[in-house]
């Protein structure tokens, strides 16, 4: 009977998951495979590819530009991470507090929203109020007497001209992850805190964190990943510049491959992205251990 | 009075913040309504001064923005409604079915999360481009439709569900195919909703899959569109421009009233309890 | 077993629906490709010809009244245009070579002489000579195409294309803040010194409004202008290296980055701006550009606009850029493509298409339509065709443009003086040169 069962179960198993598997195999799989395939070849896409060796791998330890953008990167991972998980952070616990529901129905939705529009049209619009002769910001900021700032064209100011607008375009997203978070722990934990005495510093950090270290922690991995894979900010706003000032390994992928068609060249240099991007990420379950805790409620 | 400070203190830098949210949209309307000659005056428009609808009109006039819109709907909505059958059979097959080798191809399926778009872009391009699927919507939709992130969430979410109900079903004598439709995908709608909701604001979204797949202007998507209003070909004013950023925000604004709810009972209900 | 059957059915069903939703998905696309791109016609005596030719180039209106023209003598080829949108003409070409590498190669492309070699060099142009030979009627008086404007389409001997539009870059004034200065437009022998005093004179701050005398030119085609008038440019004569790191070039890009920190009369370009709308909002008084500007003066009715050349520097020289409808190898219908793109160049197809964005190729559309410029000194665009260098493109172009643009930004943003960026940017142009 068992046995029976077990077998039409694994039929049915298989007929649920054939689309999502099918799916898979061929554009998760079968690409990652051809990935490190490419990257030994020379393609271009038009004319049949040409097996290269190791002469990509050359090129990629003598290419100043990739090591630019690696730094630049890194630069972009420095500073959003700590920013969204921080800040992300304060807003949800200010907007948790023992507020009227209908505030924090305005702070949701002010925080929010902004995630949810088009990032190539508003993006479009911040690259007017960054203008720096022309710009809603450098006159608002010359009424308080600012000297203008020129957040588009110097290597320095681009880096916060992207952190503003990644701010105000994404911060709802850890916003609301960490609402949530905080809503889901049980108010008796904190009522249970107060008779003994704990002062509110002693329940944040003694209580909150451990509490919503799995929200941190899945806030930590999803915000890496994005800064590393960053793209569409740096593209829609900076175009990467000045020069190669604020140019991502992602944008560079993507000049390489889609406007020299090298996509040999291309496919190693994601490649190497996506080792780091795992090493990372391994990394950082293995420490998870140390101080996200799941064996809450 | 200490308490008193600080909770003045929360209260001012909460509104700042969400002032500073609320300010671009203010002066993109705003601008958006000014005469195109004006509209770069200073001081800049916060609040609309002058109501010059032309702008709208010019929009449309220069771009077809509907076009795209629609083109947007088009795939974001068939990739939201596979989404819904593809993820779902998946996670049903993962969280209540036992075959040889589940773990292990759930474990692999989990890995994908990790791989980066831009390691698979490359191959996909190539491969569509071989099936002449290159600049169609299809090249947009297909590779969208496997979501291992959704699967994983729905699977979470179907774990819960006791077998009481499905063996119910069984008993009045349902087979595999009814306990999924008739039991367990009603069940999950609170998940299925919230992965749908950030599935369509993902793809609606979405500039760098349709900056390689499509070449033609007719099949642009939205986001791309805007970089066509904004571009050379599109010359405009910026109050135009302006215009056509505040038309895009319209879809948004009604996905956030009627969306949100799901979303947030989504992630709430246990969702994200990794 | 009743129950499994019947679960594996609805299953199957399930299955079913999405096969026809992927299908539909990929119906439908395909179903709007047919009538663009296949040959059902072929079959009924009727040829289809698909042409890339953007709608900021040809509105629908236009490119009806042609195709109406064209049909006439050609009653049985069908015509069908893609717009692609793209961010300048290295993104453009990019485009169409990634159509072709995506098995959508149209029969015929608007090329402009950035493109040519690129195309060319990939062996992917049909030569039209034969195709000249066999259907003499099809293209109009080859004589009346400009010389000069046509050459860049006669490949190693080979004919490519029909030249169809040309452009310059020559400088635009705002009239009305020239006579707020108590200008005048200057004589075309002005020099740099007399650029420089009516750049300053131009700057102004009235009551919070300001002015800047005059917008850089930060892209490939309009740098490279200035470097002609000051005896240097991107490559050398062969086009096989790099000679931005002449003094010649290294002085014009430090005298641009001079307009911005030392004279001040020059914004600092924003990557997203677009200057002929300053020029129209009076947020800058002088930019330099070809005839494109007035298809925006004409939509937005804005009149107080006259030209004149460049500044003289240490010679005085003019840039041209030409377009011309190249055949695609990969056509079926090579003689239709070649009637539409012989067509394309002819007296008709100019005077209906080549009113303001772009400035006519044949001598005698051109003696006709320039006159019409809203612009006092418009002579300026007839004198200059004579005189014109082209704009140098090599087959790497997309490249080197690309280039050429991130050093010039890094000079304009004030990161780098002009000549270690030119120096940088003659390492990486000559690398991209040697690339086959």
């Amino acid at each position: 009977m068992r046995m029976r069962r077990s077998v039409k179960d694994g039929f049915a198993g298989y007929l649920f998951l054939f689309p999502a598997l099918l799916l898979f195999i061929v554009f998760v799989a079968e690409p990652l495979v051809v990935s490190v395939y490419l990257s030994f070849t020379q393609y271009n896409v038009i004319t049949p590819h040409r097996w290269t060796g190791i002469d990509n791998l050359r090129q990629f330890w003598h290419d100043q530009r990739l090591g630019l953008m690696y730094g630049n990167t890194l630069k972009y991972v420095l500073i959003l991470v700590p920013m969204h998980m921080i800040l992300g952070l304060l807003l949800a616990l200010g907007a948790t507090r023992g507020i009227s529901s209908r505030w924090k129905y305005f702070y949701r939705t002010a925080y929010y929203f902004p995630v949810l529009v088009t990032s190539a049209a508003v993006a479009v619009a911040w690259s007017f109020i960054y203008d720096n002769d022309f710009g809603v910001l450098n006159y608002l900021l010359g009424l308080l007497g600012i000297e203008r700032i020129p957040w588009l064209q110097s290597p320095k100011w681009v880096y916060l001209a992207v952190a503003i607008y990644s701010f105000w375009k994404f911060i709802g997203n850890a916003f609301l992850y960490y609402v949530i978070g905080l809503q889901n722990i049980p108010r008796t934990l904190y009522e249970a805190a107060e008779i003994d005495g704990a002062s509110a510093a002693q329940s944040f950090f003694r209580l909150t964190l451990p509490m919503l270290s799995p929200t941190i922690f899945f806030v930590l991995v999803t915000t890496l990943i994005g800064a590393t894979q960053i793209f569409d900010e740096p593209y829609l706003i900076t175009g990467g510049g000045p020069g190669d000032a604020s140019r991502s390994v992602n944008m560079y992928i993507y000049e390489v491959a889609f406007q020299h068609h090298e996509m040999g060249y291309a496919s190693l240099v994601s490649i190497s992205l996506f080792l780091i991007i795992l090493l990372v990420t391994a990394l950082q379950f293995r420490f998870s251990r140390q101080w996200v805790s799941y064996n809450q409620e | 009075m200490k308490r008193y400070g600080a909770r003045l203190l929360t209260d001012g830098a909460l509104l700042v913040v969400a002032a500073f949210m609320f300010a671009p949209f203010l002066w993109i309307i705003s601008t958006s309504l000014r005469l195109p000659q004006n509209s770069f005056d200073l001081p800049p428009a916060i609040l609309p001064t002058t109501f010059n609808f032309d702008n709208y009109g010019e929009v449309f006039k220069r771009v077809p923005l509907l076009a795209f819109m629609l083109n947007s709907l088009k795939v974001a909505g068939l990739i939201v409604i596979g989404h819904v059958f593809i993820s779902s059979m998946a996670a049903y097959a993962f969280a209540r079915l036992s075959f040889p080798g589940k773990n292990a191809i759930f474990l692999i399926f989990l890995s994908g999360l990790m791989i980066p778009g831009q390691v698979t872009i490359i191959p996909q391009f190539i491969l569509l481009s071989k099936l002449d699927l290159v600049d169609t919507h299809a090249a947009l939709i297909l590779p969208a439709l496997i979501n291992p992130f959704g699967i994983f969430l729905i699977r979470q979410m179907m774990m819960t569900i006791s077998p009481s109900y499905e063996e119910a079903a069984f008993i009045d004598g349902a087979g595999r195919v009814r306990g999924y439709l008739n039991v367990i995908l009603p069940m999950s709608v609170p998940v299925i909703a919230m992965t749908s909701v950030m599935t369509f604001i993902a793809h609606w979204n979405d500039f760098f899959r349709p900056l390689i797949f499509l070449n033609t202007a007719e099949k642009m998507t939205l986001p791309i569109g805007m970089t066509v209003l904004n571009g050379q070909f599109g010359a405009g004013n910026l109050s135009a421009i302006l215009a056509g950023v505040t038309i895009t925000l319209i879809v948004p604004m009604l996905f956030y009233i009627f969306g949100q709810k799901y979303l947030i009972e989504g992630i709430a209900g246990g969702g994200l309890k990794v | 077993m009743m129950r499994r059957t019947k679960s594996v059915a609805v299953l199957t069903l399930i299955l079913a629906l999405f096969a026809s939703l992927m299908a539909a998905c990929a119906g439908g696309t395909k179903n709007g490709e047919a009538s663009a791109s296949s040959d059902t016609g072929a079959a009924k005596g009727k040829q289809e010809v698909t042409i890339v030719w953007n709608e900021g180039d040809v509105s629908n209106e236009q490119l009806k009244v042609l195709l109406e023209e064209f049909n006439k003598k050609n009653p049985d080829i069908k015509v069908n245009r893609i717009s692609v949108t793209s961010n300048g003409w290295a993104d453009y070409f990019n485009k169409i070579q990634t159509m072709i590498a995506g098995g959508k190669a149209p029969d015929v492309i608007r090329v402009a002489i950035e493109g040519i070699q690129m195309f060319a060099k990939q062996d992917l142009l049909l030569p039209l000579d034969d195709y000249m030979e066999k259907f003499p009627d099809a293209l109009e008086n080859y004589e009346d195409l400009h010389p000069k404007l046509q050459s860049p389409f006669v490949v190693d001997g080979k004919t490519y294309g029909f030249v169809w539009d040309w452009n310059n870059v020559v400088m635009h004034f705002n009239t009305d803040l020239l006579k707020e200065a108590g200008l005048s437009v200057p004589p075309s022998d002005w020099t740099r010194d007399d650029f420089l005093r009516y750049a300053q004179a131009l700057t102004t701050d009235k009551d919070g409004k300001k002015t800047f005398g005059f917008a850089i030119p930060n892209y490939y085609f309009g740098a490279s202008a200035w470097l002609f008038n000051n005896e240097a440019s991107v490559l050398d004569e062969s086009m096989t290296s790099s000679k931005l790191d002449d003094p010649n070039a290294i002085e014009m890009m430090q005298f641009f980055q001079d307009l911005i920190y030392k004279y001040k009369v020059s914004p600092v370009p924003n990557p997203k701006s677009d200057m002929i709308n300053d020029l129209i909002s009076g947020r800058v008084a002088m930019i330099s550009a070809g005839k494109w500007p007035f298809g925006t003066y004409d939509k937005t009715k804005f009149k107080a606009i006259d030209i004149q050349l460049l500044p003289k520097f240490k010679t005085q020289k003019v840039i041209f850029g030409s377009g011309a409808f190249p055949v695609l190898k990969s056509t079926k219908q090579p003689e239709a493509a070649f009637k539409l793109s012989a067509f394309l160049s002819s007296s008709f197809s100019q005077k209906t298409t080549l009113s303001n964005f772009s400035i006519p190729t044949r001598i005698s559309v051109m003696k006709e339509v320039l006159p019409k410029t809203p612009a006092e000194h418009w002579q300026v665009y007839a004198d200059s065709a004579d005189i014109a260098q082209p704009v140098e493109a090599p087959m790497q172009y997309g490249e080197i443009e690309g280039i050429f643009n991130r050093y010039m930004s890094s000079i304009l943003s004030n990161q780098m003086d002009a000549a270690t960026a030119m120096k940088k940017a003659k390492t990486e142009i000559d690398a991209a040169l040697a690339k086959k």
